[in-house]
């Protein structure tokens, strides 16, 4: 083998892997060295509750950041607080100073505002606020958060205030009622007499804020009640409920800003904060005037309150003073008006009940003009609108009635304008009413035009009772005046011409006012009444219940018994119209309450607002339906059923009107076939005459011979009859008679014997009549089979005997050997072994009393036939034998 | 025992580490394999030296990898920064002894002793221990069977890190400790790897 020589290199003892443990202690020194230099200072932090701190979990954060964590937590030594240690990243160990905050972050949720959410999913955690001086590592957490760095932007105030009231950290600061700042601290005020509020301003809204401006508490609802009204006022929904509050800065262009901690006084509320401007309205008196209450409304809203009421040296006068809204200020003119709006009672005016529950206010209108200060009030609303040419008018009257500022004046019901004032002649005999009509209507008026007075209700009062009489319903709501202007003419009519204001409508036509010219497509016809009642012109003629023309016009009829009413129909309806026509009155709502129930007939509602007269085609057989005949005159009925002899009108004489009453219906088998319409004392005054209606078919009922009763209700423990006219009211109960025509009735007070000729009468006789009265009842085997109809004295006097009645199909159980005993009361044996027995009929009978009888069942004593009238033994109690019978009976069917 | 054991060396003969083609010993200290073209030595250059430059590199690591937090883990905005160990007592506290008991052998007792086991081998080969040679090659087996699961902690982490990214509610973030016991068990698996477990062997007429 010939080997060459390998090149032996010499070894070096040391191996460059050995740099390796060399870097290995590099890096592993260093990086300990690192996390050592990392480790964190040891703080301790006092904290009254470690709720929500959890051991090496809650972290301890700087704007967000986390830099340092809770290590421990622990009592405190007297165990009233606890002790967290927590360790700080060494980066931020020069936040830890002598005024270095710590507080709890925990999640915060608000009306104004929502904090700390995150904490809910991080959980709770410690805030730091770095501060200055010396260093320090035990601190004591705050029990909030200070104010911190967010708010070095902005402006910082202070604002002196008597009592917190609702204000609370976060509560919002607002301008105009926009948000543009917040509480951020309170706390007391050194002297101890107030609170001082802290309030962060935001930057951009920090001008605001001049030394002039004024602060006041937006808290809650403010309410200041009194007699004439209720002062509320309130910022917004979040103030509402949260607290707040508001300031306002009279000059806000003015130099004079303020650096941060300025001091400003809270007001407890818009009004004591004056702000606004002051301003003097003079008044003739200060009735509903009511310092720091009435407000001034410009077009329902509140612009301006009065501050101050104080009469003038002069005593003439009232001056109040008003504090305006700022932003009023371009509103005070030196034409702009103001009067005091008085609360109106009327239906239809809104702003006047607004008033009613508001108190009174004083109302102004914008005028034209230079800025003013100083006003004096009118005593009465200004004109409806300014640019309006309507024409005045002036109307005189001898009394002003109900008429007042801004009552309507009407046109066919129709508002076209108003009253604006009134006042005396000179002479002071009558009262001139100053009226105004729209532009728009201005043409209505013509020399020739009537007005009336058209308010109110007459009301006559007399012997039968009150007749109350209005036009319409809606009449008697707007009240106002009215007119008519027979002749239009183009001719304008002068502003401030005089006429003459009429009473009433009657009085104005009859002042030569011309009857009404019908229109071409209508016919007149004439209705005749005795009584106008709701009737008025206007009101429509309805057939079936579809208007088909209406009152135009009515006028005493020449003999000055009945009143004529025309009413046009229109044309296309004419052949509605015939001889046979029958008329008749839908006065409106009709509702009779009774114990017979609410009625309520109305024909439609216009109707029942303006009364109406409706029209049916009457039938009768005898009479052919000619064409109407334009000079005919129709009768008015009262109502329909008598107009179209629906119904036969009968008197019905009672001696005892007890349960009578207008409305108590008469019923034949239990259906209502009329009813009483009226109740009145009969001439002699010794009866009562009922005037009722038969209906329909039973108009045939009014014949000789038929009888009427009432029936009412029968009380008893435990035998109630006729228990439906509890409810439902008594009722007349006809029996029809066979006899003549006949309208004229007296009537039974009891319903006469109609069982006369069915079932069994029998008479019981027994020493003592015991607890049994009339109506109780008469069983077989503890049925009710009959019942006790009366009782009397026998002749001798030595008996009681008792008449009893057995209903038809039971007479059969009735034998000449039956057995009848009294079964009132309870039979109770005590016995020794066998306890107590009760032995009774039923539960009725034990209370009321009653009649068992038994029947023995022996063939032989059977006898076909009882008699009425047939007298029976009724003993006192019954053999216990008598209970064991049990015959069998063939009932009747 | 009368005979004397021969090594293959002492025979003449090489074998290739990786396809095991026996070859004659030839004064040259690098031979390459014909059939792999790997380098075949008769023994490993510097074994001892290297396996202990890297055991004592893998000692140094192990200690701050075990100091320092190994991952911190934020759950629900809190954020628990743990080491091997803290995590372990961790999960012992929660009640997961095994868990915690598999962590502890994997993370802590492994490497500690496979540490301790290689420089016991090493030690004794150097310095020519009267320790078994049969038990020195058991342990050097054992270590090299066990060194792969010392890697299970720095598997879990990186998983973790991968899947739980939740931002507030979870997440896992590593720390510097898990980088170092990477390190610290790749060292010490290097250190296994450098020894040539046949240099215990080589002093088997010595002592037996």
């Amino acid at each position: 083998m010939n080997l060459t020589e390998p090149v032996i290199t010499k070894k070096n003892w040391l191996s460059g892997i050995w740099l390796l443990p060399l870097v290995a202690a590099l890096m592993g020194g260093w990086t300990i060295y690192q996390s050592m230099n990392e480790k964190g200072i040891d703080i301790s932090i006092v904290f009254d509750s470690a709720e929500g701190i959890r051991e090496g979990k809650t972290p301890i954060m700087y704007k967000g950041v986390r830099i340092g964590v809770v290590k421990k937590v622990d009592i405190s030594e007297n165990l009233e607080q606890v002790k967290v240690l927590a360790e700080i990243q060494r980066a931020a160990s020069e936040s830890l100073k002598e005024t270095t905050g710590f507080w709890l972050v925990t999640p915060r949720v608000s009306i104004t505002e929502i904090t700390g959410l995150d904490t809910i999913v991080s959980g709770n955690y410690i805030g730091i606020n770095p501060g200055d001086g010396e260093k320090r590592r035990d601190f004591i957490a705050l029990d909030k958060p200070p104010i911190i760095e967010e708010y070095k932007q902005g402006l910082t105030i202070d604002i002196l205030a008597d009592t917190l009231g609702s204000i609370a950290r976060g509560s919002s600061v607002y301008f105009r009622q926009i948000p543009v700042g917040e509480v951020v601290d309170y706390e007391l005020a050194e002297t101890q007499n107030g609170v001082i509020i802290k309030v962060h301003i935001e930057e951009r809204y920090a001008h605001l804020i001049k030394e002039s401006s004024r602060f006041w508490n937006a808290s809650g609802l403010s309410v200041k009640a009194s007699l004439s009204g209720f002062s509320m006022q309130t910022e917004s929904l979040a103030a509402l409920i949260s607290g707040g509050i508001s300031f306002y800065t009279p000059d806000p262009e003015s130099v004079d800003t303020v650096d941060n901690g300025a001091q400003f006084k809270l007001y407890a509320d818009f009004d004591s904060a004056k702000v606004g401007i002051l301003v003097k309205i003079s008044f003739e008196s200060a009735i509903g005037l009511e310092e720091g209450v009435t407000e001034v409304k410009y077009d329902a809203f509140k612009i301006g309150i009065v501050k101050k009421l104080s009469y003038q040296k002069t005593g003439k006068s009232v001056n109040a003073e008003v504090m305006f809204d700022p932003r009023a200020g371009d509103l005070l003119k030196t034409g702009t008006k103001f009067w005091l709006d008085k609360p109106k009672l009327s239906l239809t005016d809104f702003s006047g009940l607004k008033s009613l529950v508001q108190g009174n206010h004083i109302k102004m209108q914008v005028g034209e003009g230079a800025s003013s200060r100083e006003f004096v009030a009118l005593n009465k609303p200004p004109l409806m609108s300014n640019g309006d040419q309507g024409i005045h008018l002036v109307l005189k009257a001898d009394t002003l009635g109900s008429i007042e500022y801004e009552s309507p004046v009407l046109y066919k019901k129709i508002q076209v304008g108003q009253v604006h004032d009134f006042r005396l002649d000179k002479k002071g005999e009558s009262v001139l009413i100053d009226i105004y009509i729209t532009e728009r209507y201005a043409h209505l008026i013509a020399p020739s035009t009537r007005f009336w007075n058209a308010s109110g209700v007459q009301v006559s009062v007399g012997a039968t009772g009150m007749d109350i009489q209005t036009g319409s319903m809606s009449t008697v709501m707007s009240g106002g005046i009215e007119f008519i202007t027979p002749e239009l003419s183009t001719k304008k009519v002068k502003n401030d011409s005089l006429y003459d204001l009429y009473t009433n409508y009657a009085a104005a036509t009859e002042a030569g006012l011309a009857p009404y010219k019908p229109a071409k497509d209508e016919t007149i016809i004439q209705i005749s009444t005795k009584d106008l009642g709701s009737l008025d012109i206007g009101s429509k003629i309805y057939f079936k219940k579809i208007p088909v023309g209406k009152v135009v016009y009515y006028r005493l009829s020449n003999d000055n018994k009945t009143i004529i009413i025309s009413a046009a129909i229109q044309n296309k309806y004419n052949h509605l119209l015939s001889d046979s026509s029958r008329f008749w009155r839908n006065s409106g709502l009709k509702i009779k309450a009774g114990l017979s129930g609410v009625d309520v007939d109305m024909a439609s509602v216009s109707a029942l607002l303006n009364g109406g007269i409706s029209f049916a085609h009457y039938e009768n057989k005898n009479a052919v339906a000619t064409k109407a005949q334009a000079s005919k005159v129709y009768p008015l009925y009262p109502d329909e059923q008598l107009a179209l002899q629906l119904a036969e009108e009968i008197t019905i004489k009672f001696s005892l009107a007890q349960g009578i009453s207008e409305g108590t219906a008469i019923k034949y088998l239990g259906i209502p076939v009329g009813q009483i319409t009226a109740v009145e004392l009969a001439k002699d005054n010794k009866s009562i005459i009922a005037r009722a209606k038969l209906m329909g078919p039973a108009i045939e009922f009014a014949r000789a011979g038929t009888k009427f009763w009432l029936v009412s209700a029968e009380l008893g423990l435990f035998k109630n009859k006729n228990l439906d006219t509890l409810i439902k009211g008594s009722y007349l109960d006809i029996k029809p008679g066979k006899g003549e025509k006949q309208t004229e009735f007296i009537a039974k007070l009891n319903q006469p014997d109609i069982d006369t000729k069915q079932g069994l009468h029998l008479v019981l006789q027994t020493p003592r009549l015991g607890s049994i009265k009339v109506g109780n009842s008469v069983s077989y085997r503890q049925m009710n089979v009959g019942e006790v109809r009366g009782f009397r004295l026998s002749k001798n006097a030595t008996q009681v005997l008792i008449d009893i009645y057995i209903a038809p199909q039971y007479a059969p159980l009735i034998k000449n050997n039956t057995k009848f005993w009294n079964a009132s009361g309870v039979d109770m044996e005590f016995g020794l072994f066998s306890g107590a027995e009760v032995r009774t009929e039923s539960v009725e009978s034990i209370i009321v009393g009653g009649i068992a009888f038994a029947t023995p069942d022996t063939k032989e004593a059977v006898v076909t036939h009882i008699k009425e009238g047939q007298v029976f033994d009724l003993h006192d109690d019954y053999e216990p034998e008598w209970l064991a019978w049990h015959p069998e009976i063939a009932l009747v069917e | 025992m009368v005979n004397k054991s021969y090594s293959a060396l002492e025979q003449g003969f090489l074998c290739c580490r990786q396809c095991h083609k026996v070859l004659p010993y030839q004064q040259q200290s690098v031979v390459l394999c014909p059939r792999c073209h790997s380098k075949v030595y008769p023994r490993i250059p510097n074994s001892l030296s290297q396996s202990w430059a890297l055991l004592i590199s893998g000692f140094i690591f192990y200690i701050p990898a075990n100091v320092l937090p190994i991952m911190t883990l934020t759950k629900g905005g809190a954020a628990s920064t743990d080491t091997i160990m803290s995590g372990i007592i961790h999960l012992a506290h929660i009640g997961m002894l095994p868990i915690a008991s598999i962590v502890f052998i994997a993370s802590i007792l492994v490497p500690a002793l496979k540490m301790i086991a290689l420089a016991m081998i090493l030690l004794a080969t150097q310095f020519k221990w009267s320790m078994k040679m049969k038990t020195r090659t058991k342990m050097y087996r054992m270590i090299e069977f066990v060194g792969r699961w010392s890697m299970l902690d720095i598997f879990v982490i990186s998983i973790l890190l991968g899947i739980v990214q939740f931002g507030a509610i979870a997440s896992v973030d590593i720390e510097p400790g898990g980088l170092l016991f990477a390190i610290v068990i790749i060292l010490t698996m290097l250190a296994a790897l450098r020894f040539d477990s046949r240099l215990i062997w080589d002093d088997i007429n010595e002592f037996n």
